[in-house]
């Protein structure tokens, strides 16, 4: 089973806001501003837990990924054993990794990846019982769900670290690109249009730490 | 619980036909907005593969990107088309700027797959597909997911648009988990995992040929008391 641990903050962007973030894609200067507002919207609320088998993230990453991973769970156990030093043991691999200098060994990024996006599918279809609409190729945002009438743009970050600020950095940095598109989509849709960014951090092979940002016009 | 489903395809359609209608009725005249594109980029890619993994017994495949893009942008356009018929509303594929260029290297890759899976079924290299009907209950096919003697996994799928799920009368020995799709369903150490298409899934990655014939046999019960008519 895997534990996944759910934290999430809304924001809701005012006329103001969303021209500052359209402005900030062109001019760099507004950028700061734009994430000083954002600074003071509410904070991270803790959503619960979801336990699930390790089956339904297989099934979710074949379905939302776009990375041509294989066993990408299996890659995340190799790497944890490796990382606890087990490979200095008996019955493992006896190489040294680190041959460079400045060469530092990192898991699969792929599968670091691909792990995000299975889980920002599951995310969407629990927590709002959405159904998938599209998975854009090479595009942004990552997947796009419709549900209860409205359509939520995904963007999905994951990263490897037991520092839970990198991954809430990581998605910060994505709000004032999302802040702008879901401003341009909701003038041009017939339909409301909410921004979701899911940043995963994967723990261990057992346990991962999500934050969302629910992002509306 | 009784859920009614429909397959990816189906959704997305009728999400387009959807949206196009509300934009149709509040007279948006600018371009179709993002998410009709978003569903029609889609829908094109889910009848790309369809039209690249036909049959083996056609005998017939798309040596280049570009038959394959145009059927399958035609099949897409029709689709739409006909589901707009009762709204009076008509679709018009090219005016979606650019969709051709965006889908012409995917149908490239799909083009070169479409030959190779033609000649990989004529050897058995890739798991087998049945097509099944059992009494009571809607058509389904079976598909063995992975390379001949290496099977990775079994799923099956519906063969009909929409399939009402019954996940409340499923019985023992299966027990169904989590509160919306994709649920899981624990039967002794096996977990079957059914999404909102209506699809039902099970990892089978390193079993032996005995246990594996045995979760095909649970695989296949467990469908035949999940789709209802």
């Amino acid at each position: 089973m895997i534990l996944i641990d759910i934290d999430k903050r809304d924001i809701h962007l005012t006329r103001e806001e969303q021209s500052l973030a359209t402005g900030s894609a062109a001019r760099e200067a507004l950028r700061p501003k734009f994430l000083a507002k954002m600074a003071n919207k509410p904070p991270y609320q803790n959503l619960g837990k979801l336990h699930v088998h390790e089956a339904v993230i297989i099934r979710m990453i074949t379905k939302y990924s776009e990375q041509m991973i294989y066993q990408p769970l299996s890659e995340m156990r190799y790497w944890f054993a490796y990382s606890s030093g087990a490979f200095i043991e008996p019955g493992y691999p006896p190489l040294f990794y680190s041959r460079q200098r400045n060469k530092t060994v990192s898991p699969n990024k792929s599968a670091v990846a691909g792990i995000g996006e299975g889980v920002a599918g599951l995310i969407t279809q629990r927590l709002y019982k959405g159904k998938k609409l599209a998975r854009p190729n090479h595009d942004f945002p990552d997947i796009v769900i419709e549900a209860g009438g409205k359509t939520y743009l995904v963007e999905s970050k994951a990263t490897l670290s037991s520092e839970p600020e990198d991954i809430k950095r990581t998605i910060a940095d994505e709000l004032p690109k999302m802040a702008a598109y879901v401003s341009s989509c909701s003038q041009r849709d017939t339909r409301p249009v909410v921004g979701l960014l899911v940043g995963t951090t994967i723990i261990s092979e057992t346990n991962y730490q999500c934050y969302l940002i629910e992002v509306t016009v | 619980m009784k859920i009614r489903v429909s397959t990816e395809k189906e959704f997305i359609l009728n999400s387009i036909v959807e949206a196009i209608t509300a934009r149709h009725k509040a007279r948006k005249e600018a371009d179709y907005g993002d998410t009709i594109r978003f569903g029609v980029t889609e829908l094109a890619r889910i009848y790309m593969r369809e039209v690249a993994r036909r049959e083996t017994n056609e005998h017939y495949y798309y040596h280049d990107q570009y038959g394959l893009l145009n059927e399958a942008l035609s099949r897409t356009e029709q689709a739409i088309q006909e589901a707009l018929v009762p709204h009076r509303i008509q679709f018009d594929i090219s005016e979606l700027a650019g969709l051709e260029d965006e889908l012409v290297y995917p149908a490239k890759e799909l083009a070169e797959l479409g030959e190779k899976l033609s000649q990989a079924k004529r050897v058995d290299r890739i798991g087998s597909k049945r097509r099944l009907s059992p009494t009571g209950s809607i058509p389904f096919e079976i598909i063995e997911i992975g390379l001949t003697g290496f099977i990775e996994g079994l799923l099956i799928r519906p063969l009909v648009n929409t399939v009402e799920l019954n996940l409340e009368e499923i019985g023992a020995p299966y027990t169904v988990e989590g509160e919306w799709f994709p649920f899981q369903v624990q039967v002794e150490d096996f977990t079957f995992v059914i999404d909102d298409d209506g699809t039902i899934f099970i990892s089978t990655q390193n079993f032996p040929p005995g246990l594996f014939e045995r979760v095909r046999e649970m695989l296949w019960e467990l469908a035949r008391r999940v789709y209802t008519q």
